[in-house]
C-alpha cells in the first residue's frame, strides 16, 4: 500500500469536472485507489464520493493506493493534482 | 403595470420574449410493498431503467456536434460517470432488499440521503452540485416510469424570441439550442453556480436563476423582458419600458459590433505605431475564434490536448492529421505549434515510476521530450509534414538555455535527414523558437537568440521561477509579483536582445492578456502579444488609446525601481 498527502491547489478544488478526471484516471489502474480527508475515506473512483468530500482548494488530502500496479496508480493520480486537473488559471 | 419577478443575474444581457414554460420533468413518487419473491426481479428492473438512462445519455453525449460549449460536454459525462457510481446506483438495490419495497421509492430514498449529505456543505459550489444527483435521478426515474426523459423542443420548433421558464434545465436539454435565436432563461432553482448557469454563461444567453414560483407567475406566451445584468425580469411590460429596454438591447449589440469591427483592422497605438496580436490555443475551435477576431496567427498553439487522458501518447498519424487540420483552420496565418509542454507522468506509459517531490522543477516541457527521443521524434516529424500545407513555427518550451536549444535543434536536423532519405513530404526550414520562461534561458538572452529563429517570452512560469512563488499557493500569494523589477529587468533584458539582432520576439504570458500592464509591455518595447482569443479586441481598444513613444521613454526608470508598486506609481503617473 502507498500512500502521499497532496495539497488541492486547483481553483475550484474537487468539485464536479475535478472528481470526473479523478475518476477517469484512477479507473485505468487495477489498483483500490481511495482519498483520506478530514477522516474520511472515499473509493477515488466513486466520483459522488470524490465530490462529498467538499474538498476545496488549499485542502489537504490522502491518496492511498492498494494492487498490483500501485505506484503507477498513485503517480498518475498525483500527476493529476500538480496539473491542477489540467483547469485554465 | 408590469409584475416584476426578481431573482439572481446568472448570465449578462437583455432577453425579450414569449414566456414558454417547461414542466418540471419530476414524477409522483409511488411507494408500495413487494412481495419477498419479487424482490429479484425488482432489482432487475431498476437495473435496467439505469441501462435504459445511460444509453439515452450516451446518445445525447455522442450527437454533440463540434460547436457544443466544452462544459456541456463535460457535464454529460460527470451524469454518465454517477450512473457508473456504487454511491447512487447500489444503495436503492440494497434499500429494494431491506425494506422490500419498490424502485421508485427506493430510488427517492437514496437521493434523499445524498442531499442531505450535500447540504450540509459549507461551500456554496459544492453545494450546487446537488442538481447533478437530481438530474441523474430523475432519468432513472423518467426510464422506470417508461418515460423518455424530458426532452425540450423538436428539432423543428422555433425558438426565436422564446424565454424558457423552467425549474431547471439539463445540460443535455441544452445541447440543441445553441444556435437557436433562444432569448433567454428564467430558472426556478440554483444561484449563478448551478450549472444552469454556466450553460446560460458559455452559450451567451442572458438568464436569471433562483426565481422562486416563476412558473406560477409567469403564462405561457406572456411577454417577458430578462435583465441578465441585474437579476429580474418584466411580465407584460408597458409600451414605454419595452421600448427603453429594446434601446438598451440595441445599445449592447451595438457596442458588440463595433468591438467586432476592431478585428478588421490592424491594431496600432493611439501614435500610429503597428502592434501584432497572436492568440494563444489550446484546442483546435479557438483556432477560429481567432481568426474571427482577428489574430494575425497562432503565437502559441499548445498539443497537449493530444496527449492528456490517454494510456499511448499518439503517433506520427494521429499528430500529423490535427496539425495539418489546423494548418488548413488557419488559412494562410501562421501557426506557431509548441511542442510537448507536461510533466512526466504514467499517462504516457513512459516507464517513470515515482512522483516527484518538486514537478514544476522536475522532468517537464523540452527535458521530457530530450529524454525521451522518440516521443520528441514523432512530434517532429508530424510538425514538419504538417507544415507543408501551410506557414508553421515550431516552438520549445522550457529550455533551460543554450544546451537544450542546441540538443533539440540537432535532433530535428536529424529527423529532417531522415525524412528527406525517405522521400517523406515535409517543409524545409521551419523557423524553430524557443519560449524564454526560465530565469538561466533569460539571463542566457544573447546566446538563445543566435541559436534560434524566434523568441516567445513565457512570463507566467519566467515569474514564478524568478521569484520562486507557487502561483496557486495562497500562503505566497502576496509575493507573486509580476511588476517585481527584476522580473521586469529579464523581459526587457531578452526583448532588447531579440530587437538588436533582428529576431522576432513575442511575449505570451497572461501579462500579455491583461490591459493593466499592456502601457508596461509597450515602454518595454514589445510590439508582438499573445493572448487568448477573446482578449483581442479589448487589447487592441486599449492600445489604441495608448501613446507608444511616451512609453518607451518611462523604461529606464521602470527598470531602476526599487519595489513593484514604485513601477505601478510611474505607469499610473503617465496615464497608462
Amino acid at each position: 500500500m502507498l500512500e502521499r498527502e497532496i495539497i488541492v491547489s486547483n481553483r475550484l478544488g474537487l468539485h464536479a469536472r475535478a472528481a470526473a478526471k479523478l475518476v477517469q484516471v484512477s479507473g485505468r489502474y487495477s489498483s483500490r485507489v481511495s482519498l483520506v480527508c478530514r477522516a474520511r475515506e472515499v473509493n477515488a473512483q466513486s466520483i459522488l464520493g470524490v465530490m462529498m468530500l467538499a474538498a476545496g482548494k488549499g485542502v489537504t488530502v490522502l491518496v492511498r493506493t492498494e494492487g498490483t500496479d500501485e505506484s503507477e496508480a498513485l503517480t498518475a493520480v498525483l500527476a493529476l493534482f500538480d496539473r491542477r486537473f489540467d483547469e485554465p488559471d | 403595470m408590469a409584475l416584476i419577478l426578481s431573482g439572481q443575474g446568472a448570465s449578462k444581457g437583455i432577453g425579450i420574449g414569449r414566456a414558454r414554460i417547461l414542466e418540471s420533468g419530476g414524477l409522483e413518487t409511488p411507494e408500495y410493498t413487494l412481495d419477498p419473491d419479487q424482490i429479484g426481479a425488482e432489482i432487475e428492473r431498476f437495473r435496467a431503467a439505469v441501462a435504459t438512462a445511460r444509453a439515452g445519455l450516451t446518445e445525447v453525449a455522442n450527437r454533440l456536434g463540434p460547436q457544443v460549449p466544452s462544459e456541456v460536454r463535460e457535464f454529460i459525462e460527470t451524469h454518465l460517470l454517477m450512473l457508473d457510481d456504487d454511491v447512487l446506483v447500489e444503495s436503492p438495490v440494497e434499500f429494494i432488499r431491506a425494506r422490500v419495497c419498490n424502485a421508485e421509492w427506493a430510488l427517492k430514498q437514496a437521493r434523499d440521503q445524498l442531499f442531505e449529505a450535500f447540504e450540509q456543505m459549507q461551500d456554496d459550489y459544492f453545494r450546487s452540485r446537488r442538481d447533478d444527483i437530481d438530474q441523474v435521478v430523475k432519468r432513472i426515474a423518467a426510464a422506470l416510469a417508461n418515460r423518455a426523459a424530458r426532452s425540450l423542443f423538436a428539432e423543428q420548433d422555433s425558438l426565436d424570441d422564446t424565454v424558457i421558464v423552467a425549474d431547471d434545465i439539463e445540460p443535455a436539454e441544452l445541447t440543441g439550442l445553441a444556435d437557436r435565436g433562444l432569448a433567454a432563461f428564467v430558472i426556478e432553482s440554483g444561484g449563478p453556480l448551478s450549472h444552469s448557469s454556466i450553460l446560460a454563461r458559455s452559450y451567451g444567453v442572458p438568464c436569471i436563476v433562483g426565481v422562486v414560483g416563476a412558473r406560477q407567475l409567469v403564462h405561457e406566451g406572456q411577454l417577458l423582458i430578462v435583465d441578465g445584468d441585474r437579476g429580474f425580469a418584466l411580465i407584460d411590460p408597458d409600451g414605454e419600458r419595452l421600448m427603453r429596454y429594446r434601446e438598451r438591447q440595441y445599445e449592447i449589440k451595438r457596442r458588440a459590433t463595433q468591438l467586432l469591427r476592431l478585428a478588421n483592422t490592424a491594431a496600432r497605438t493611439a501614435d500610429g505605431e503597428l502592434i501584432r496580436l497572436w492568440a494563444n490555443a489550446e484546442q483546435p475551435k479557438d483556432l477560429d475564434l481567432a481568426i474571427k477576431h482577428g489574430a494575425v496567427g497562432i503565437g502559441l498553439f499548445r498539443t497537449e490536448f493530444l496527449y492528456l487522458h490517454r494510456q499511448q501518447p499518439p503517433g506520427e498519424e494521429e499528430q500529423y492529421e490535427a496539425y495539418a487540420d489546423a494548418v488548413r483552420r488557419m488559412d494562410g496565418h501562421p501557426l506557431t505549434l509548441r511542442t510537448l509542454d507536461i510533466g512526466a507522468d504514467k499517462q504516457l506509459a513512459l516507464g517513470q515510476d515515482h512522483a516527484e517531490a518538486n514537478p514544476a522543477l522536475g522532468l517537464r516541457g523540452i527535458r521530457l521530450s530530450l529524454k525521451f527521443p522518440e516521443l520528441f521524434r514523432t512530434q517532429i516529424r508530424a510538425i514538419l509534414r504538417a507544415a507543408a500545407h501551410g506557414p508553421v513555427n515550431m516552438l520549445l518550451p522550457m529550455l533551460g538555455g543554450p544546451e537544450d536549444a542546441l540538443r533539440s535543434r540537432a535532433l530535428i536536423r536529424e529527423a529532417e535527414g531522415e525524412m528527406r532519405a525517405a522521400g517523406v513530404v515535409f517543409q524545409e526550414r521551419v523557423p524553430i523558437g524557443g519560449m524564454i520562461e526560465v530565469p538561466s534561458a533569460a539571463i542566457s538572452a544573447p546566446r538563445m537568440v543566435e541559436i534560434l529563429d524566434f523568441i516567445s517570452i513565457g512570463t507566467n512560469d519566467l515569474i514564478q521561477y524568478t521569484l520562486a512563488i507557487d502561483r496557486g499557493n495562497q500562503a505566497v500569494s502576496r509575493w507573486y509579483q509580476p511588476l517585481h523589477p527584476a522580473v521586469l529587468r529579464l523581459i526587457s533584458a531578452v526583448i532588447d536582445t531579440a530587437v538588436a539582432m533582428g529576431k522576432p520576439v513575442a511575449l505570451c504570458g497572461e501579462m500579455a492578456g491583461d490591459t493593466r500592464h499592456t502601457g508596461l509591455l509597450l515602454s518595454l518595447g514589445l510590439t508582438d502579444f499573445s493572448l487568448h482569443p477573446r482578449g483581442i479586441l479589448e487589447i487592441k481598444e486599449k492600445l489604441s488609446r495608448l501613446q507608444r513613444k511616451p512609453l518607451l521613454a518611462l523604461k529606464r526608470r521602470i527598470l531602476n525601481a526599487g519595489v513593484a508598486e514604485e513601477v505601478a506609481e510611474i505607469l499610473k503617473s503617465a496615464g497608462a
